[in-house]
């Protein structure tokens, strides 16, 4: 992935790093782009091999959380295609309430004058748990 | 004395008398190229079968052991990438590999039409290994872009209409029923894009570059419950005005090209973790182009993308794509 991680806290240097020159239709395409098409669009007709078009719809929602690359996704230890609670709305809603609690705890900690990062660090570990 | 009507049908009798024997011939002619070649495709495939098999006569007849073959051998089936029309089809099939790269692309002519496919073994294409491979990232991503790759080599030269990634067909004669059974749906879906491909345009925001409207106020060193509350209405304000920047982007963006494409088709806003950017999508547009407006199209999103960057929005263009977004199994396509 070209765009890479962007520097937190330092507004001025991201912006001129994203003037960068226009990628149009140059390197490989994004995984992403390509399965939302090959999945999702163009003409359906199933062929003699039965492989159930449920299979694919299924396949296609799932793909809606889907990762980068491969790389991106054993990077990020991502298994979307194992675990199917990830699909549910009820884990958005999770994830959501996770992040807002988190900074809610920075927030506090950064009050108390507690060193910063501790719940976290621990917060993460949970998340990654999940 | 006849009747008008008598002497009309008379006529008509005559002419079809006439034409009779002539049509006869023709049909026979017609009924014969088609037997012949459903048996020779049906002889490609027994032959393919036969030649692979561990039973088969050759090979038994040889005195040195038959290597080993795995018992799974079940012979080849035919993956199909997309629909072109038959005059342009061998050109465009040429040097193509498939998503076995072992297996060339073909052309299959039938009619007018016709289907660029390859072979793959069904020990690896079958019902239950298709499955596990579905499942498998790896396999998914490379099949994918093979698949899709197929396609984009074909388009250079003509339209085409593209099909969903695993269209596996057991026998030739069986791509060539579906070209003929859907032979009207191909040829509406092809001039619907004739001359044209299909772009993708995004945008991106990032919350975090949004320039806020005032200096923020440094964080007060003991804060205190009204400090807090007042820090979160900053931030608030600050992402409803992010919100309603990237609505007027969105808008902007999609205002400008649309006017040049010939159909265009929002699509869901990927997450984060399909497009791998440090950012959040706003706009996921496809459009359907004419290629004589690729120039006008590649300087209008630049422009677009370099007015919007300040604002922290990142404006991305990606084709040309085979048109995917821009054919469909209805006969009335897309409005």
């Amino acid at each position: 992935m070209s765009s890479g991680d962007l520097p937190a806290g330092a507004p001025g240097r991201a912006l001129e790093a994203q003037r960068r020159p226009l990628p149009a239709s140059s390197g490989p395409s994004n995984l992403a782009d390509i399965l939302e098409r090959v999945l999702d669009k163009g003409i359906v007709i199933a062929g003699d091999i039965q492989i159930n078009l449920l299979d694919i719809e299924l396949l296609t929602i799932k793909l809606r959380l889907l990762v980068a690359s491969v790389d991106r996704a054993r990077e990020m230890g991502i298994n979307w295609w194992e675990g199917d609670a990830s699909l549910s709305s009820g884990a958005k809603q999770l994830e959501e309430e996770n992040r807002s609690l988190r900074e809610r705890l920075d927030r506090l900690e950064q009050a108390a004058g507690l060193p910063a990062g501790n719940g976290n660090r621990e917060a993460k570990e949970q998340d990654g748990d999940r | 004395m006849a009747t008008a009507e008598e002497r009309w049908r008379r006529l008509v009798e005559d002419l079809a008398q006439a034409d009779a024997p002539d049509v006869v011939k023709e049909a026979r002619a017609g009924a014969r190229g088609r037997v012949r070649t459903a048996l020779e495709d049906a002889l490609v495939d027994e032959l393919m079968r036969a030649v692979r098999g561990p039973n088969a006569a050759g090979t038994a007849d040889r005195a040195e052991p038959v290597p080993t073959e795995p018992p799974e051998d079940l012979g080849d089936a035919h993956w199909v990438y997309c629909v072109v029309p038959a005059e342009r089809a061998p050109e465009l099939a040429a040097g193509l590999s498939g998503v076995e790269s072992a297996s060339p692309v073909v052309a299959v002519v039938e009619g007018e039409l016709a289907a660029l496919l390859s072979r793959v073994p069904l020990s690896q294409y079958g019902d239950e290994q298709l499955r596990r491979h579905l499942e498998d990232i790896a396999w998914l991503e490379r099949t994918a872009r093979a698949h899709e790759a197929v396609q984009e080599g074909a388009m250079r030269n003509g339209p085409l209409v593209p099909l969903r990634m695993c269209t596996i067909y057991r026998e030739l004669a069986g791509v060539r029923r579906m070209l003929r059974d859907r032979a009207e749906l191909f040829a509406e879906n092809l001039a619907a894009v004739e001359d044209c491909a299909e772009w993708g345009v995004k945008v991106f925001v990032d919350l975090r570059r949004i320039p806020a409207s005032s200096p923020a106020e440094p964080e007060p060193t003991n804060s205190s419950g009204a400090d807090y509350l007042a820090g979160r209405q900053r931030e608030r304000d600050r992402v409803s005005e992010a919100d309603e920047l990237c609505l007027r982007c969105a808008e902007e963006v999609h205002q400008a090209v649309s006017v040049m494409a010939r159909q265009d088709r929002v699509n869901p806003v990927q997450r984060a973790e399909a497009h791998g950017r440090d950012a959040e999508m706003v706009l996921n547009e496809a459009y359907l182009l004419q290629d004589s407006r690729i120039e006008e199209l590649r300087s209008t999103v630049e422009e677009l993308a370099e007015r919007w960057a300040p604002d922290g929005l990142l404006v991305e263009l990606t084709g040309p794509w085979p048109p995917y977004n821009f054919v469909s199994e209805s006969a009335g396509l897309i409005s």
